[in-house]
Parts: structure tokens; C-alpha cells; sequence
């Protein structure tokens, strides 16, 4: 176990370098000029020349990168253009707000998708393998934007079910910032009507944005499943008189889950990434919305500190997705 | 009798069409009782097997029929009914020891959930079973291996904790579909020593299924012998294998290279069996028969050799035997 670690953190250290640069030097052959965004198209010649060299954009391109480098390893990700604060702090205030969103979508598609995926593979090829195939197909195919809307129109605009924006509503006290997840946050200094309320405005979203990757789930289960189910230790064990769902849920699951950690695995990552829509459609103040924006301004240190951070969340969950296959399968640990 | 298989008929259906592989199958088993059923690949052996158990692929069905287990038909009950046969009444042993157990369960919580399942016992008791029926196999260090996973063992060892995960109950009657096939010959014999053993200390009737002639010899106290879906001969084992009538056993006991002098060829029986779902009408050896006449396009009947012996085959002559039995089979 520790060998994987350790091997993955080493790992780790080239993956920060290898982005870092390609996101730099991307930065840097792309026109635009965050300078002259800053002046504004009617500023003057010495205030734009000034902004410049307070931006470092007239150094030589390895000296920016050089300082570029020696800032994230002392945990300086530069400014951000748009928000003037540093770019560690924005996304150490919008990141939470989109971990939180990602996990519940993620809780959401997995839950569903195992269900899913086991019953359609149990019970294949009848009525329910095609309702629940049918079911996750439309996540694949509809574009979140679409989806997005209509629940926000139907759920949000017609029944009034759910909040159709934001974390939380708008006069409820704020929980404390301990982990910036509101859920968790108020949970635990036991504010339950922040609780309730945050969890609510979180079910349309987490919808919305699980939805895509539990079809991916829910495929991938249903082979696993299908393959582990026609293997022969399933028939032994079903002629040694255990039961259709306890050989199911005990023997089966376990086995088939094997194989899918490493699709769910890289479905968490896509979340990450992707929720960036999502977080547009209803207004959710995360680090999608935040950079979308930040595209919009060319505020280039917030767009490398964004990607930065989503490179290392891929390599922290590929590093999650190997230490599970050892807990799971016992012919890895040897 | 403790189980009756009575004019079994089992068909697949796929794509090319209905094929039937059991034909009017017959099967008796006393208790106590070890059977031995050979047949090469193909020719239904593992299907009867599956038959009783009811595990039969999903596109098989049992044309006609019964499977009588102490007298009720095995064929008429539910899933629930059936469930709380297998393994308690009836268990089975499969051939391939190296997939047959769960990969990511310990041995001994495998045989815990066995145990649990037929027997009113408490966690704790069932591992403490559980190791108990380890060593009832002639396994040494039981506790060590109950904590292993099955992918730590060898073969042998692997078909030791099949077997003793059929006979946790332990059942009435075993099924064996060929226990031995995938071992060493060393481990062949020790299994084969083990089974004889445990049916003898828990009085377990064996449905020993093989294509192993040389096996049957000093294992089975009958055998039959399959031919395509069809029993073509049976009776004791040491009257078919040393005065075999029908002309299939006839040709298997000649195929066998015991005793042989080793600078000749194998015999081998000429051509090869008719495609499944171009069934001949009459016998079912006729297309590789040297002794077929024209009268072998008709269903052979049975000749009975003896109070136990019996050949369906045109050509075998009656000799003694029970005319009250006498029909087609």
C-alpha cells in the first residue's frame, strides 16, 4: 500500500510541473492581453505600460515561468486579474462550494447506478432491463443545459418543489466556515434549518449533474455484473443452496464492483471538471461559475490555478481508485 | 430408491433450432449407492446433472419427464422448494475446482454461509463447522486454510473445499460432473479416495459423472453409459466393463490404452457424432456403428444380459434378465 502512495506523490510532483507548463505556455500563445482588459480599450499608453510591468508580462517568457513555479511551490498561485485577491484564496472559497455539489451528484449517480446496473443485469433482457436502460440512456443523451432547465422549469417554475438557485436561501444565517461544505458545516454545529435548506437547494443540482455519469455507472455495472453473474462460482454456490439475492449481494457485487471502481473513479474526476455548466445553469456560486468568468476576463492566473487544481484532484482520486482495488480485491494485496 | 430419473427428455433452443441432447433418460440411484454415468463431450452427461438441481441454462427445457427425489418430483417445485434441496439434500461438485469458489471470500466464510443456510447455527458455531468440515476432507491445518482465499491454494486443495462445501448439509446424494477431470492424476486418486470415504462415513449415494472409463473401474458400483442424450448400456460396473454389449462400450473399452502394446496405434471409433439437431431416428450410433443393419433405423430395444445388465441394441442377444422391464427406453 505505502509503495502506491508514495509512488503516486512522486507522480504527483510531475503532473504539477507538466500542466503548469502546458497551461502557461497556453496562456501566453493565446492573443489577448489581460493588461489592456484591465486599462480598458480607452486607457492611456503609460497607465497600460505600468499595469504591465506590475503584471510581470514584460519579463522574458522563462523568467514569468520561473516565477510562476517558484509561487506554487510556496503555495502563491499570483492574482487574480478580475478579483485582485489571490488565486489561492478565491478557490479556497468557491472550491468547497463545488466539492459539495460534486459529491452529492456523485453519491446520487453511484447509489442509482449500482441499483440500477445490478436490477437490469439480474433481471435481464424483461421489462425492467429496458426501463432501467432506458432510464440511463436519456442521461448520456441529454445535454445538462437542457435537462438543467427543464427541471428548473418544471420543479422549480411549475410546482415549486425545489429552489431553482444558489446554495442556500438568501436570509438564512450561514453556517460557519469549517470544512465551507454547507451541509457537513451545519450538521455540525447543529443548525438544522440551514442543514435542510442547504440540502434542498442541493437535490436539483446534484441531479442534474450525477444524471450523465450514472448512465456510465449503470452500463458498466450491468456488464460487470452480467459477467460475474454467468461465472461459475455463482452456479457453485447457488448448487451449495444460497439464495438468489444473498449470492447477489454477497458474492456477486463485490466481484462485479471490481472492474467499475476505476470508470467511477474517473467519472468523479469528469464531475469535478464538468460541473462548470451545472453551476451556470442554477447560479451555484462555485468554482465552475468562477472561472467561467474568469475565461471571460483572460485572467490568466485564475485559469491556471483552476486547472492546476483540477490535474491534482484526477491524480488524488486515481491514487483513492488503486488503494480501493486493494481493499477489494485480495489478489492485489499479495 | 433415493432418486429416479425417469425417461428424461431435454432440448436447447437456439438459433440453428431445437436440439434435443436427453433422450427418454433413465437413471435409478439406491442409497448408499455410487453411479457412475460416462459419455464422451456432449453427450448430455453434465446436462442430467444440471437437470436435477434444476440449474439448466435458461434456454433448455425438459420435454418429458420426471426426477423423483424420494419419491417427489423434483421437476414440479418452485424456486423456493428447489432452493432448499440443493446443497441440503443434494449437492454437487463441478468440474473446474480453479473458478468454482468466490475469489474475494475467505474459505472458511465461504463454508460459514453454506452452513448458516442449512443449519439453525450461530456465526461463531458455523466457523467453527466450517473448519470442522475442512478437516473432514483431509485438510491439514483446517483454521489456516478457512482464513485463506481460494486463489492462495492449490487445485486439489480447491475441489478438498468444493467437495466440502457440497457436503457441508451433508447431503443425501452428491452429483460429481467430472470432480477429477482438471487434476494430476496423483490428486485424481486422492479425491476419488476422499469421495469414496465420506459416502461410506455419511452414507452419501455419488452420481459420479465422467468420460473416464479407467475411473469408473474401481469407484462405481453401476455404471451407464451415455452415447448422445441416449443411455445405451448399463449394469454393474465390472459386468460392462469386462463383458461390454453395446457396441459404443464396446469401442470405448477397446480405445483405452491400458494394457495396450505401446508401439500400436490407439484404436479409435470411427467418425464423429451427428450434429444436435440432426437426431436420427432409430439408434443413435448407427452413423459410426460397425455392426448396423437395416432394422438400426427403427428405436433399438433394450436386450437385458442379466438381472442388472441390460444393452439397447438390435444386434445384442436376450439372455436372461427381467422381461417386466422390457420396453423402450
Amino acid at each position: 500500500m505505502w509503495p502506491i502512495i508514495r509512488n503516486r506523490l512522486i507522480m504527483l510532483v510531475f503532473v504539477v510541473f507538466g500542466v503548469s507548463f502546458i497551461t502557461f505556455l497556453m496562456s501566453n500563445v493565446i492573443p489577448g492581453d489581460p493588461a489592456r482588459m484591465i486599462v480598458g480599450p480607452r486607457g492611456d499608453q503609460a497607465t497600460y505600460q505600468r499595469i504591465r510591468e506590475q503584471l510581470g508580462l514584460n519579463d522574458p517568457l522563462y523568467v514569468q515561468y520561473v516565477d510562476y513555479m517558484k509561487g506554487i511551490f510556496t503555495g502563491d498561485l499570483g492574482t487574480s486579474i478580475r478579483t485582485q485577491q489571490p488565486v489561492l484564496d478565491d478557490l479556497i472559497t468557491y472550491f468547497p462550494a463545488t466539492l459539495e455539489l460534486v459529491i452529492y451528484a456523485f453519491l446520487f449517480a453511484i447509489f442509482f447506478g449500482v441499483m440500477i446496473g445490478v436490477i437490469t443485469a439480474v433481471k435481464n433482457n424483461t421489462k425492467w432491463d429496458y426501463i432501467g436502460r432506458f432510464f440511463s440512456i436519456t442521461g448520456v443523451s441529454l445535454p445538462v443545459f437542457l435537462s438543467g432547465l427543464i427541471f428548473i422549469i418544471i420543479f422549480y417554475g411549475k410546482l415549486g418543489w425545489f429552489p431553482g438557485s444558489g446554495r442556500i436561501d438568501l436570509f438564512m444565517e450561514l453556517p460557519p466556515r469549517i470544512t465551507g461544505l454547507y451541509t457537513v458545516d451545519s450538521l455540525l454545529v447543529g443548525n438544522f434549518e440551514a442543514f435542510k435548506n442547504s440540502l434542498w437547494h442541493l437535490i436539483m443540482p446534484s441531479i442534474i449533474l450525477g444524471y450523465v455519469q450514472l448512465s456510465t455507472i449503470v452500463r458498466q455495472v450491468r456488464s460487470s455484473m452480467l459477467d460475474v453473474l454467468n461465472q461459475e462460482y455463482i452456479r457453485t454456490a447457488k448448487a451449495n443452496g444460497l439464495s438468489e439475492w444473498f449470492l447477489i449481494i454477497r458474492y456477486a457485487l463485490r466481484n462485479a464492483l471490481i472492474p467499475v471502481i476505476t470508470v467511477v473513479g474517473v467519472s468523479f474526476g469528469m464531475l469535478l471538471g464538468g460541473a462548470v455548466v451545472t453551476e451556470m445553469i442554477f447560479n451555484w456560486p462555485g468554482m465552475g461559475k468562477y472561472v467561467v468568468e474568469s475565461i471571460g476576463f483572460l485572467d490568466f492566473p485564475a485559469i491556471m490555478g483552476f486547472t492546476l487544481l483540477i490535474s491534482v484532484g484526477y491524480v488524488i482520486i486515481n491514487l483513492i481508485v488503486d488503494l480501493l482495488y486493494i481493499v477489494l480485491d485480495p489478489r492485489v494485496r499479495e | 430408491m433415493l432418486l429416479e430419473i425417469k425417461e428424461l427428455s431435454v432440448s436447447f433452443e437456439s438459433i440453428y433450432g431445437k436440439s434435443h441432447v436427453l433422450d427418454h433418460v433413465s437413471i435409478n440411484i439406491k442409497k448408499g449407492e455410487i453411479i457412475g454415468v460416462v459419455g464422451e463431450s456432449g453427450s448430455g452427461k453434465s446436462v442430467t446433472a444440471l437437470a436435477i438441481i434444476r440449474l439448466l441454462h435458461k434456454n433448455a427445457s425438459i420435454d418429458s419427464g420426471e426426477i423423483l427425489y424420494e419419491n417427489e418430483n423434483l421437476l414440479t417445485k418452485d424456486e423456493k422448494e428447489i432452493q432448499a434441496i440443493r446443497g441440503k439434500k443434494i449437492g454437487m461438485v463441478f468440474q473446474e475446482p480453479m473458478t468454482a469458489l468466490n475469489p474475494t471470500m475467505k474459505i472458511g466464510k465461504q463454508l460459514a454461509n453454506v452452513i448458516r443456510k442449512h443449519r439453525e447455527v450461530s456465526k461463531k458455531e458455523a466457523h467453527e463447522l466450517a473448519i470442522e468440515t475442512l478437516k473432514d476432507v483431509k485438510i491439514k491445518d483446517a483454521e489456516k486454510v478457512s482464513e485463506k482465499y481460494p486463489f492462495q491454494l492449490s487445485g486439489g486443495m480447491r475441489q478438498r473445499v468444493v467437495i466440502a462445501l457440497a457436503m457441508a448439509a451433508p447431503p443425501d446424494l452428491l452429483i460429481a460432473d467430472e470432480p477429477t477431470t482438471a487434476l494430476d492424476v496423483t490428486v485424481q486418486n486422492e479425491i476419488l479416495k476422499l469421495m469414496k470415504s465420506l459416502s461410506e462415513k455419511k452414507g452419501t449415494s455419488i452420481l459420479f459423472i465422467t468420460h473416464d472409463l479407467a475411473v469408473v473401474g474401481n469407484f462405481c458400483d453401476r455404471v451407464y453409459v451415455m452415447y448422445q442424450g441416449k443411455i445405451v448400456e448399463s449394469g454393474k460396473t465390472a459386468d460392462v466393463l469386462h463383458k461390454p454389449e453395446h457396441p459404443y462400450t464396446r469401442a470405448l473399452i477397446e480405445s483405452l490404452p491400458e494394457g495396450k502394446n505401446p508401439d500400436e496405434p490407439l484404436k479409435v471409433i470411427d467418425g464423429e457424432p451427428f450434429v444436435l439437431n440432426s437426431r436420427p431416428t432409430g439408434c443413435v450410433f448407427i452413423a459410426r456403428c460397425p455392426l448396423k443393419t437395416e432394422q438400426c433405423s427403427n428405436v433399438p430395444p433394450v436386450r437385458w444380459r442379466g438381472t442388472d445388465h441390460w444393452a439397447a441394441c438390435w444386434e445384442v442377444e436376450e439372455n436372461a434378465g427381467n422381461p417386466l422391464a422390457r420396453k423402450e427406453i
